[in-house]
């Protein structure tokens, strides 16, 4: 599923290219140097050519591609996860939550391998990670909620329910429909997000509760693509929820979907 | 692997994954710590690999832009257009084509400005070195330049309108350059 989302991200900017990546592109770019460390994440921006453009993009399809027909390692996941990073960071005013929430879930899909070792003690090492970062993912999505229910309780057009009605009032992240829905339904709405995300990182892992909180969430995130039209933020949080329901059930590897036993410690 | 040598190994990449998401609450959080050193260690560490904003929607926007953009090319003045509400319609047609890309775009860049604003409209004769203002007229700038096609036009114009509470603000920008 995320692989998928990948190669339609690779198709997007093939298809946007003049815009963002080519010698006439829209973004405002200046060259910044702030260390090893930092320039690894701004390779793109610092050395831009349209050829290194071009590269990122097949580079982004090629290795989603790797990990689609899973037969992606260690090695791919990472230069995956690098990928986007400078993708990211080269169109920075393009950029929403859900982009660096996918940065996070490529840095944890690093450790996943769903290739078995023959020896014992390395298919122990891998089983480790692979369950360590498991648990990463999840504890990102739950930080995630936390703080966006957080964040909202310091502002008080969340506290007054007035900030989801003042929302859809605005053409940006409105449609017709959306703009004419009454003010007591917004508000309803508005703290129904409240609890939603305050509670999410608790009730997650109570299980009569889960359905319910997913039904909720892929129904406020289908709104949030197509009504609100952040399409990859809405996509991104739908993955997030499949990933937690997969786990839930059956221990498989995180990008790819390949069955995979878990040993316990 | 010993059972010893596996639960070792698990409490130290758990140990890593407790420092990891510490640092990222330290970093990420409403909270403002007062030491220098935990936000430098949270800053040092969480950006730009492991960057994160959670405030989504906080403040609620209230602000409605619009971005009108006229060019001289081929001996007249084209007509006004509402860059924006195109980029907007299009989103709205198709929302998985990618139009939504230069929709964020576009709205970052006019927030940017939009901070860097006088409460007052304003014509401006000569263009504002106002480095929020360069940001959003190298968009404007790329854009005709891409998609109307006019490589030969020499100046172009903005109005920029920013709509809150019924208060309406409007920046003209006169005799922007091409080239």
């Amino acid at each position: 599923m995320l692989y998928l989302f990948l190669i339609y991200r690779a198709t997007v900017y093939a298809l946007n290219f003049r815009s963002l990546f080519s010698a006439h592109r829209l973004i405002f770019h200046h060259t910044q140097h702030a260390g090893f460390k930092n320039d690894l994440a701004f390779v793109l921006t610092n050395h831009y050519t349209v050829y290194l453009g071009i590269f990122f993009i097949v580079l982004i399809g090629v290795l989603s591609l790797i990990g689609l027909f899973k037969r992606s390692n260690y090695l791919t996941n990472c230069l995956l996860w690098f990928t986007i990073v400078n993708t990211n960071n080269f169109l920075y005013p393009t950029l929403t939550a859900g982009d660096y929430l996918l940065n996070q879930l490529l840095f944890f899909n690093i450790f996943f391998s769903i290739t078995n070792s023959n020896n014992n003690s390395v298919q122990d090492v891998k089983t480790i990670f692979h369950n360590v970062a498991l648990v990463g993912i999840k504890v990102q999505i739950c930080l995630a909620y936390f703080l966006a229910g957080w964040f909202k309780l310091t502002d008080a057009d969340w506290l007054e329910g007035m900030a989801v009605y003042q929302t859809f009032q605005l053409p940006e992240y409105s449609n017709a429909l959306l703009q004419n829905i009454p003010q007591s339904i917004c508000m309803i709405l508005a703290y129904a997000t409240l609890v939603y995300q305050l509670l999410f990182s608790i009730l997650i892992w109570v299980r009569p509760f889960k359905i319910y909180l997913f039904a909720f969430g892929i129904i406020q995130h289908l709104i949030i693509a197509f009504g609100m039209g952040l399409f990859s933020f809405g996509i991104i949080m739908i993955i997030c929820y499949i990933l937690f329901l997969k786990y839930d059930y059956s221990p498989t590897n995180f990008a790819d979907g390949a069955e995979k036993e878990i040993c316990e410690d | 692997m010993s059972v010893f040598a596996r639960r070792l190994l698990s409490f130290v990449l758990l140990g890593g994954l407790c420092c990891h998401f510490v640092l990222i609450f330290i970093y990420s959080s409403p909270i403002k710590f007062r030491s220098e050193k935990i936000k430098f260690v949270s800053n040092y560490y969480t950006y730009p690999f492991f960057h994160q904003s959670w405030n989504l929607f906080v403040p609620a926007p209230k602000a409605e832009f619009h971005l009108y953009v006229r060019y001289y090319g081929k001996d007249k003045w084209y007509s006004w257009q509402d860059v924006f509400q195109t980029q907007l319609n299009k989103r709205r047609n198709n929302p998985i084509k990618g139009a939504e890309l230069k929709v964020l775009l576009f709205s970052t860049d006019m927030n940017y400005l939009s901070g860097s604003l006088s409460e007052t409209s304003r014509v401006y004769e000569v263009e504002p070195m106002d480095v929020n203002f360069q940001i959003l007229k190298h968009a404007v700038k790329q854009y005709i330049v891409n998609y109307k096609c006019m490589k030969k036009a020499t100046t172009f114009e903005i109005i920029f309108v920013r709509i809150e509470n019924k208060q309406k603000i409007i920046q003209y920008y006169k005799n922007l350059s091409l080239h």
